[in-house]
């Protein structure tokens, strides 16, 4: 029963030191963050020339927002090749052969994910939250949500990949499946953030998304487990 | 162990609408080969992942070391599947990619053991290169040297899909004295192959080309001869 721990943890070190050895492909979520969340206030600065009102202020309404859809758009692309190097290497054929379950080294590879593609996201985040105008201790306090969301946003498009495996027009298809999974943890995501900077009750926000990240976190391996055995018949 | 290392019951294998393999028993014992043979495409390989349960056979039983693969757990700890693909992560070292390879497959390997699979497959200064840096032949060479790793399990079954192709001279010689020594501590192996193998076959199973749809089991007893 230790092949049950080890197996999964091994597959765990096994991709993190290789998305270590390439830093490219690990930091381009983050650049993209980085990138998308500095164009927001120069795209603004154009419009707000005519009386729209303080531009300082319409910048820190929208900015949970904002960082959220970044967040998310930096995710799921990431998560998009989440299987495709080891299903042409032939990785996934020996993971399918080895004695641990499947759904646990699904699990691995998630988690694996989520350190690769979140944590910088997460790390970059109150930076990015500061230059929008909003508070270091609020974005200091945010960085737990973005922790949290990131990991729904690894669990669906890791479904997603799993689902699309080996598919033609594939892109497509993970848009479509994505869509409707992640728009809630967007929503519950931003309003979390929202009441927190507004200074309302964060608790009712905070749990939706936990258990919306619950329910994903026992369903998406399961799910990419079964799609990958049918995709690599 | 009284159990064979392989027993085939009435299976029946079909890939689209093609009859594989029809009604197909077979039985394989420690110490013995089995040699697949076919032309391009007749479905070595699928019959090779059909027993390693990556594909879905259509009908029938089978068991390696009396062990059915509904077992999930016990049934992967009894073959090693050398399939086509080595299975080697492109940015990490040679040796971390053995690793990783034996791990995966619930087998406890130190660094020395590591060290001298390399060594044993002739791979010995590219331990620290990078996997994607390596030849053909030497990523093969690499995917074997786990056949080396696991050596203590000599009641794995081994299913190789066409091992020798991109193997030089020296690289064939050593598989060959690989798979010798597996059988003689008691271990047996089904290999593809479409030229002969360099070691004797005790059976031999052609799976038959589009048009017929019989296959051939032809088993010979070496033991007999000598």
């Amino acid at each position: 029963m230790n092949a049950l721990c080890t197996i999964p943890l091994m597959l765990f070190w096994h991709d993190v030191r290789h998305a270590w050895r390439y830093p490219a492909d690990m930091l381009g979520g983050a650049v993209f963050f980085v990138m998308m969340i500095t164009l927001v206030p120069l795209g603004l600065g154009g419009g707000l020339g005519a009386g729209l009102g303080d531009a300082q202020e319409l910048l820190r309404l929208i900015a949970p927002t904002m960082l959220w859809i970044a967040v998310m758009l930096a995710c799921l692309p990431q998560m998009d090749r989440l299987f495709h190097r080891e299903a042409t290497s032939g990785i996934l054929e020996q993971m399918r052969i080895s004695p641990a379950p499947m759904p646990l080294l699904m699990l691995a590879k998630i988690a694996a994910a989520w350190v690769v593609v979140v944590v910088p996201l997460v790390v970059v985040a109150p930076l990015l939250g500061v230059m929008l105008g909003l508070a270091v201790g609020q974005m200091v306090a945010s960085t737990g949500l973005f922790a949290l969301g990131g990991l729904g946003f690894v669990l669906v498009g890791a479904m997603a990949a799993a689902l699309t495996l080996g598919a033609q027009g594939r892109g497509i298809f993970n848009a479509i499946i994505i869509l409707p999974l992640a728009m809630p943890l967007l929503i519950f995501g931003a309003s979390a953030m929202d009441a927190l900077i507004a200074g309302g009750a964060v608790q009712g926000h905070i749990m939706l998304l936990t258990a919306l990240v619950l329910v994903l976190l026992v369903l998406a391996p399961l799910v990419s487990a079964i799609a990958i055995g049918f995709a690599e018949e | 162990m009284t159990a064979p290392r392989l027993a085939i019951r009435d299976l029946t294998m079909r890939r689209d609408a093609r009859v594989l393999l029809q009604n197909l028993d077979a039985r394989l014992d420690a110490g013995e080969v089995m040699l697949l043979r076919g032309k391009n495409g007749a479905g070595k390989t699928s019959f090779l992942r059909g027993l390693a349960r990556l594909t879905p056979l259509e009908s029938g039983a089978y068991s390696i070391n009396g062990i059915a693969p509904n077992n999930h757990n016990l049934f992967m700890g009894q073959f090693v599947f050398i399939g086509h693909r080595h299975a080697l992560g492109a940015h990490l070292s040679a040796i971390e990619s053995l690793a990783f390879l034996v791990a995966l497959a619930g087998v406890r390997a130190n660094r020395d053991a590591l060290m001298q699979a390399l060594a044993v497959m002739g791979l010995a200064g590219q331990a620290t290169r990078q996997t994607s840096h390596l030849s053909a032949g030497q990523q093969r060479r690499l995917a074997l040297a786990r056949l080396v790793v696991m050596g203590g399990e000599a009641h794995r079954l081994w299913l190789m899909d066409e091992p020798f192709s991109t193997l030089d001279e020296a690289g064939r010689a050593q598989l060959t004295t690989l798979i010798k020594s597996h059988l003689q501590q008691g271990g047996a192996a089904v290999i593809s192959a479409h030229d002969s193998i360099p070691l004797p076959a005790h059976q031999t199973l052609t799976i038959a080309a589009e048009n017929s749809k019989t296959h051939h089991l032809e088993a010979r007893k070496w033991e007999a001869r000598k």
